[in-house]
């Protein structure tokens, strides 16, 4: 069975619509418990689910997913608070198993001991994070304040304010980096943890972002003001990728650097990265990626712009590279999870 | 501040969040009643049909067991329903913003629903901040660039001007002053050019740095002019200024008064002469560059004039300018083909009109233009220092003219020739001379040498001390146009002179004038009493002559005993006599 299964492929729908069935059958209380709602809910999850272990399997990474699993896990605990932790940890450890059960027939030999093998790490990650949540409270770091003021800004809906904060937080002399860097980059980490343990609702999270952009363009003046090197970087979110604030921000920390950078934003085709690279010739290419499930057309796009232009230098980053190291043998230049570390790396390597 | 709005169905259950200012996790698919205390006012909210809302306040299940106020609107088979409560009444402005918020969400307004539009939604907000970015980006580069060409124009300013001066430098003056001539076709110009004369003597008498000085504060002192941006000024050569000007009553009466103010004031112990020349610019075709030719024509024809300050350029200065070309062009040629003659004027004994002597005068007996007058071209040769050439040949003619006659036996006279004060510059001239002498096998007193007061009053010691040479070789030496300059009587005494020839404005001033007589006199008597020589020159009148008679003048020359003839005709009048 082919790899290369996409959400519209009937073969696929027809395996979602298997495990779903199975899973039923094997837990009478489900449909029961899950009103009409919930159970379309379910099946979104599945194909989700399924989808992120064809990823896994290409990327043939098992933290990946069960990281996804621990990530699942929690949402879930957030959203069906009629369900016990304990409860939904064992529906999760039968889901994972009734997946094994109906893809070991449709996935060829070779490819079985890898299946196992992430379906292990997805149950023994559930079961972890049952017994002990991951779930880390607020990160206590450097800016801790300026980023809980900052995120209260966003919550509370006070567009004005947080936009002024930011350039508040300019000058009472917080280095421009840092603002990207640490402050804004974990406040909008936590908007997402919020929308992950279902506290804000995703409309919120997009309200969140959208100031946040606004907030950020206001430092575009001094970001783009600063003397020249002569040396350029393209980047670009890989595939349907549409989490494009982490690649901006990158973008604008090399152009604060005084590279001068070619954005191509988010969800950018491999061939117009590559036209791209053509027409600009940069220095430096970066990739982002944010979700997991793109992560093998990153793989894909590093692999096509290499044989295209072996000097090119390539980056890649980006939240979905957290806890993953599949970066290592796709013959990358760097993954370097700190933007100023990135900055610093280039300046002095290129 | 709580502000939760959410729509939900008939039971309460949550369709969807539109915004939750934290009031805990109650999310799609919980329901709205497990918020509250009262589940019967709650119920009865939600039951029945509010097409205009209907408000209520209700007790919080959770937290601080509060009261928070509930809103809610019927919308076809769903509730919109708002919980609210504020701290303080400056809220109210944000509450009413957040609640007008959910006109921007379809399901509220009737348009597609927001699941759909959710992606292109923030895809469309992305694109937005990536158009605010490449417009950041490409002002940025423009300021960059706009910065850049400022710094171009700074360098280029800083290229057309005069380091020393900050005026423009000639070149840039010229295309500036072209493209103002031309763009203002209606309006009058003048160019003016600003000369100060012997300005080498600053540098050298008072230093470089003092040179300088006065090459900047006499630019400050232009600068008077610029009233407007139409003037434009420029240090063209090293002392030499020219400004365009539009043309304006009393502009040069201004520049002139500024000018002499700041001649007055400046404090060098020399006195300073500025000379103006101005060229209206009638002819329109003319470069620039020629324009301030023209100025500086003008400026040149009042050189050593004291009395005259400016001067406007006229056609007779361009003519004047031509023909010293012509001059210049053919003088040595002209010396080579024998076309400069060696004319001889009789010096005479008033009482018994006896020659006593005679002055070699050149003339020029040029193939265009005919004879030309000395008076146009020895200050030619003076400023070309060709003149030594053609001293050296009337030296020469004239020691050739006198060996002949002593070899002939045929007259006994000295011979007068001028050494032009530019001659007394070559230090060979005594040895140059003295070979003349050598070989036509003269004495030296046999050759007169005439040298102009002026010589030794301008240029000290150095000149002296040639004359002295001279003089020391045993010729005479002899004090042409006294009285023309500013010789100071006390000092004749200590010149290395002979003969003093009084010049010819001494006697036609006397002539008439029994103060100036009287003058006269002081003079000859002077010259007496220091056993030196004197000659009146020119002579022309029998009155004249009687007056020199009176005056006890004993020797003279002037047309009234002969002018200036070719030596055949010399020797034919001498034998009459």
């Amino acid at each position: 069975m082919s790899l290369l299964l996409t959400e519209q492929d009937s073969e696929f729908i027809e395996l979602t619509n298997k495990i779903v069935s199975c899973q039923l059958a094997k837990d009478q209380s489900l449909s029961k418990e899950l009103d009409e709602r919930a159970m379309e809910k379910m099946y979104q999850d599945t194909r989700y689910n399924v989808d992120f272990l064809y990823t896994a399997l290409k990327l043939d990474d098992e933290k990946i997913y069960a990281r996804y699993a621990r990530w699942l896990y929690q949402l879930l605990t957030a959203l069906m608070t009629y369900y016990t932790r304990e409860r939904l940890c064992s529906i999760m450890v039968k889901h994972f198993e009734t997946i094994r059960s109906c893809m070991k027939d449709t996935i060829g030999a070779c490819d079985q001991p890898k299946l196992h093998a992430l379906l292990d790490a997805a149950i023994d990650a559930t079961i972890n994070e049952c017994e002990h949540s991951s779930l880390q409270p607020a990160a206590s770091e450097k800016y801790a304040a300026e980023t809980r003021r900052y995120l209260d800004y966003l919550l509370n809906a006070n567009t004005k304010g947080a936009m002024a904060l930011i350039t508040e937080y300019m000058k009472n002399g917080i280095p421009l980096t840092d603002i990207c860097a640490d402050i804004i980059s974990t406040a909008m980490r936590q908007v997402g943890d919020l929308w992950h343990q279902h506290l804000i609702s995703v409309d919120t999270e997009h309200y969140c972002t959208s100031v946040t952009q606004m907030a950020l363009s206001q430092l575009y003046p001094l970001i783009f003001g600063q003397e020249r090197k002569g040396k350029s970087i393209l980047v670009a979110c890989v595939g349907s990728e549409l989490h494009e604030i982490g690649a901006r921000m990158v973008a604008d920390l090399f152009e604060y650097d005084g590279w001068d950078s070619i954005y191509l934003g988010a969800a950018v085709p491999v061939d117009a990265i590559e036209s791209a690279i053509a027409e600009n010739h940069p220095d430096l290419t970066a990739l982002s990626v944010t979700m997991p499930q793109h992560l093998p057309l990153c793989k894909d796009a590093v692999k096509r712009l290499r044989e295209l232009y072996p000097d090119v230098k390539i980056a890649v980053g980006g939240n979905a590279f957290s806890e993953t190291e599949v970066w290592k043998n796709w013959g990358v230049d760097a993954y370097i999870p700190d933007v100023r570390e990135l900055v610093r790396w280039a300046d002095e390597t290129i | 501040m709580i502000v939760y709005i959410a729509l939900c169905d008939k039971n309460g259950i949550i369709d969807r969040v539109i915004r939750n200012i934290p009031i805990g996790s109650i999310n799609e698919g919980q329901n709205i009643r497990d918020l509250f205390e009262d589940s019967e006012k709650i119920d009865s909210l939600l039951t029945q049909t509010h097409s205009y809302g209907v408000s209520s306040q209700l007790r919080l299940k959770s937290g601080k067991n509060s009261f928070v106020y509930i809103t809610i609107m019927t919308l076809k088979d769903k509730c919109l329903v708002f919980i609210y409560d504020i701290e303080s009444p400056d809220q109210l402005t944000l509450l009413t913003e957040t609640a007008l918020s959910v006109l921007n969400v379809p399901e509220i307004t009737g348009n597609e629903s927001y699941e759909s539009g959710y992606y292109e939604i923030q895809k469309l907000n992305s694109q937005l901040i990536n158009y605010q970015r490449t417009l950041a980006k490409t002002n940025a580069r423009l300021q960059g660039l706009l910065e850049e060409a400022h710094a171009a124009k700074c360098t280029i300013e800083e290229l057309e001007r005069d380091t020393l001066t900050g005026l423009y430098r000639e070149k840039i003056f010229y295309d500036k002053a072209h493209k103002i001539i031309s763009k203002y076709a209606e309006s009058d110009f003048d160019i003016i050019a600003v000369d100060i004369e012997q300005f080498k003597i600053v540098n050298d008498t008072f230093g470089s740095d003092s040179g300088d000085r006065l090459l900047m504060d006499l630019a400050v002192c232009l600068l008077s002019i610029q009233s407007d941006n139409k003037v434009l000024i420029t240090r063209a050569r090293a002392d030499t200024f020219f400004a365009l000007i539009p043309r304006e009553k009393n502009i040069y009466n201004n520049l002139q008064k500024n000018l002499n103010i700041f001649i007055e004031d400046y404090p060098l112990p020399m006195r300073l002469q500025i000379k103006t020349g101005i060229y209206e610019i009638t002819d329109r075709t003319l470069s620039v560059a020629r324009m301030c030719d023209r100025a500086l024509l003008a400026a040149d024809s009042i050189k050593g004039i004291f009395s005259r300050k400016y001067a406007f350029y006229d056609n007779s200065m361009q003519e004047k300018l031509m023909l010293e070309q012509k001059i210049v062009n053919t003088m040595v040629e002209s010396l080579q083909r024998g076309d400069f003659l060696v004319y001889l004027q009789p010096k005479v004994d008033v009482n018994t009109e006896k020659i006593i002597g005679a002055e070699a005068l050149i003339r020029w007996n040029h193939p265009e233009f005919g004879m030309i007058s000395p008076g146009d071209f020895i200050p030619i040769f003076e400023r070309n220092s060709f003149i030594y050439a053609l001293d050296m040949f009337v030296w020469e003619k004239s020691c050739s003219i006198l060996g002949d006659w002593k070899r002939k036996g045929l007259c006994r006279i000295p011979l007068s020739v001028n050494v032009s004060r530019v001659d007394l510059y070559h230090e060979d001239l005594p040895d140059t001379l003295f070979s003349f002498i050598q070989t036509y096998d003269l004495c030296p007193h046999d050759l007169h040498l005439e040298i102009t007061e002026s010589a030794y009053v301008k240029d000290s010691v150095q000149l002296l001390t040639i004359i002295k040479r001279l003089k020391q070789k045993g010729f005479i030496i002899e004090m042409d146009d006294f009285g023309s300059g500013y010789s100071s009587l006390n000092t004749l005494s200590e010149l290395p002179i002979d003969v003093i020839k009084l010049d010819l404005k001494f006697i036609r001033e006397a002539e008439n004038k029994p103060r100036h007589q009287k003058v006269m006199q002081a003079a000859i008597n002077l010259a007496k009493e220091l056993n030196l020589q004197i000659i009146a020159e020119g002579v022309e009148t029998k009155a004249q002559a009687e007056l020199l008679k009176e005056l006890d003048c004993t020797f003279a020359q002037g047309y009234l005993y002969g002018r200036p003839v070719p030596e055949s005709e010399f020797l034919k009048d001498l034998k009459n006599v």
